[in-house]
């Protein structure tokens, strides 16, 4: 009896101490959220004045030609920025997991652009890309290349983003280095005395054993591009040139602040959460998938 | 390879690739000393002769920058420590329920994450107008309700799972209630997480924009990221005064990495210790 009542009482402990969180979780995501699919689904702006069909702003949006625009660029912006950021993650954690002296510095630089708050890092860039004044096409010219037109160039606008954000790859480095850290040394010591050749070592050891962290951060790196666009393409581009930078971040802005579109906008937000979900949900699933069929053969 | 030859090859090598990082940053700086209204550059210049240190002055008198480090500085450190703790104490209690439960709660968690953050705006608008909490710092701290970022919650309760349950158990047989479980057994133990969650979370509350933009309706509370904005409208001519700007707005979070760096790096190796 007493057993029991301890029991309770430390759970109802635990739950005060997990309030703050849950309240967190509740009050600033799970109510907004709600209110914003609620939105999705009214015609609170008008936005036409005539009814079209049974959802409107979703069938708005199916045929506004910006919202094809924004997916299709931020799915490009996808598709290059997190396997950039995760290759060069990995690759620096491979290269930098050593006991060499003076590897925590380098360490420590690598880990510099990640800590710079996004409007800094955002003027910076746009400084380094300024066709006239930049030190970039300054570099290019030292070589040889004619200057590049940068933001300004529709080809080249969205690869200013992606270098950017793979650049700020400290704390997947900081994921690899802690994966690396869980694979116990007596492994590569017995493949060595197999023969195992280095690449052998790397398929069969280090990728197995690094693929929940890898999971981990790819998940957390599709959300993150998607979502974190936002500062950068808003103080750098507003979109421009031609729509070639108009992520679905800043669609979603535009609509809801700069318009005044609260259902339309929503529901795009709608069609966003949508699209991270399912992405998100990929990546959780198909490595899960990929694991499982290894561990069968 | 020799081990010396070993060791000059790989300095060689992080050397290069380090300097993709940080040049960019030193061209910041160079940029920042240039004399503002010359024409533009025709080679790249390291270090502008004359260093236009006035930059920096211009820039405290264009913006009341002092007073909006003042202002950054407070929500920041806050932030962090109200952060930091709702993520320690969440981390605890996720990693005390049953083992079962463990992969849903990093489902969980990840969820949150999932949620593109400009959806949540104009409703987190209407509720600070409800609470009255515009023209104050409340809604540039509430972010710290959910640990800063829910990776937070996770570095924390990856930290308390490796806390030995024995431990916990013989703490919980003296009396202990979940509160000094916490306070006396595992937050010392998960000192590991402390400096990452504690960088993640500065980072996060230095460099809010959006916050403060949308939620602030008194200059006297702006943070460092609205003078940013407001110097934005400098001719490009003028830049080296933003670029000036932009090197103090960076300083805090880059000397706060270098004082912590030693525990980031050696905080890894115990959080994934193998016993």
């Amino acid at each position: 009896m007493r057993l029991t009542r301890c029991f309770n009482r430390y759970h109802a402990e635990l739950a005060v101490l997990a309030a703050p969180f849950a309240v967190g979780v509740m009050v600033l995501v799970a109510w907004p959220l709600a209110q914003s699919l609620w939105l999705a689904f009214t015609q609170v702006d008008r936005v036409l004045p005539f009814p079209l069909g049974a959802w409107p702003n979703f069938t708005l949006l199916s045929i506004d030609p910006l919202v094809a625009i924004a997916v299709d660029n931020s799915l490009a912006f996808l598709r290059l920025a997190v396997p950039a950021r995760l290759m060069l993650a990995l690759a620096l954690g491979l290269w930098f997991n050593t006991r060499q002296p003076g590897v925590n510095g380098y360490r420590t630089l690598v880990y510099l652009p990640t800590v710079l708050p996004d409007p800094a890092y955002a003027l910076l860039w746009l400084w380094l890309v300024n066709p006239v004044y930049g030190p970039l096409n300054a570099v290019l010219a030292g070589l040889g290349v004619q200057p590049l037109a940068w933001l300004a160039d529709p080809a080249l606008a969205p690869l200013v983003f992606v270098l950017m954000t793979s650049l700020q790859i400290g704390e997947g480095l900081v994921v690899v280095l802690a994966g690396l850290k869980t694979i116990p040394p007596v492994l590569y010591d017995v493949a060595r005395l197999d023969g195992a050749s280095a690449w052998r070592q790397f398929t069969a050891i280090t990728l197995p054993w690094l693929a929940p962290w890898l999971v981990l951060l790819s998940a957390r790196d599709v959300a993150l591009t998607l979502h974190s666009t936002f500062v950068a393409n808003y103080l750098m581009t507003g979109g421009d040139p031609y729509y070639a930078t108009l992520f679905l971040p800043l669609l979603v802005y535009e609509m809801l602040f700069d318009n005044g579109w609260l259902g339309l906008g929503s529901a795009a937000g709608g069609l966003f959460l949508a699209l991270t979900g399912l992405l998100v949900g990929l990546v959780v699933w198909g490595v899960q998938a990929a694991q499982e069929v290894n561990d069968a053969t | 390879m020799p081990p010396k030859a070993r060791a000059a090859l790989f300095h060689l090598v992080s050397v290069a690739v380090v300097a993709v990082f940080v040049v960019p940053g030193a061209w910041l700086v160079a940029t920042s000393l240039r004399l503002p209204g010359l024409p533009p550059p025709t080679s790249i210049e390291w270090w502008p002769n004359p260093p236009a240190w006035s930059n920096y002055a211009r820039v405290f008198e264009l913006v009341p920058l002092a007073r909006y480090a003042f202002n950054s500085l407070t929500v920041t450190g806050v932030g962090v420590v109200l952060a930091t703790l709702v993520a320690a104490w969440a981390g605890f209690v996720l990693a005390q329920t049953p083992r079962a439960w463990h992969g849903f709660w990093v489902m969980a968690v990840l969820t949150v994450l999932v949620v593109p953050p400009v959806m949540l705006w104009w409703p987190r608008l209407w509720l600070y107008r409800d609470l009255g909490w515009l023209s104050s710092w409340l809604p540039l701290w509430a972010p710290a309700l959910l640990g800063g970022t829910p990776i937070n919650v996770l570095l924390f309760f990856w930290a308390a799972r490796r806390v030995p349950a024995d431990v916990i158990e013989a703490a919980r047989a003296d009396g202990a209630s979940a509160w000094q479980v916490w306070r006396w057994v595992v937050w010392p133990l998960s000192r590991a997480a402390w400096v990452p969650a504690m960088m993640l979370a500065a980072v996060l509350f230095w460099g809010d924009s959006v916050s403060p933009l949308l939620y602030l309706r008194s200059t006297a509370l702006a943070t460092v990221p609205v003078g940013l904005d407001t110097l934005l409208q400098l001719d490009r001519s003028d830049w080296p005064i933003l670029m000036a700007a932009v090197v103090l707005a960076s300083l805090p979070p880059v000397l706060l990495l270098m004082a912590v760096q030693r525990w980031l790096w050696r905080g890894l190796d115990d959080l994934t210790r193998r016993d």
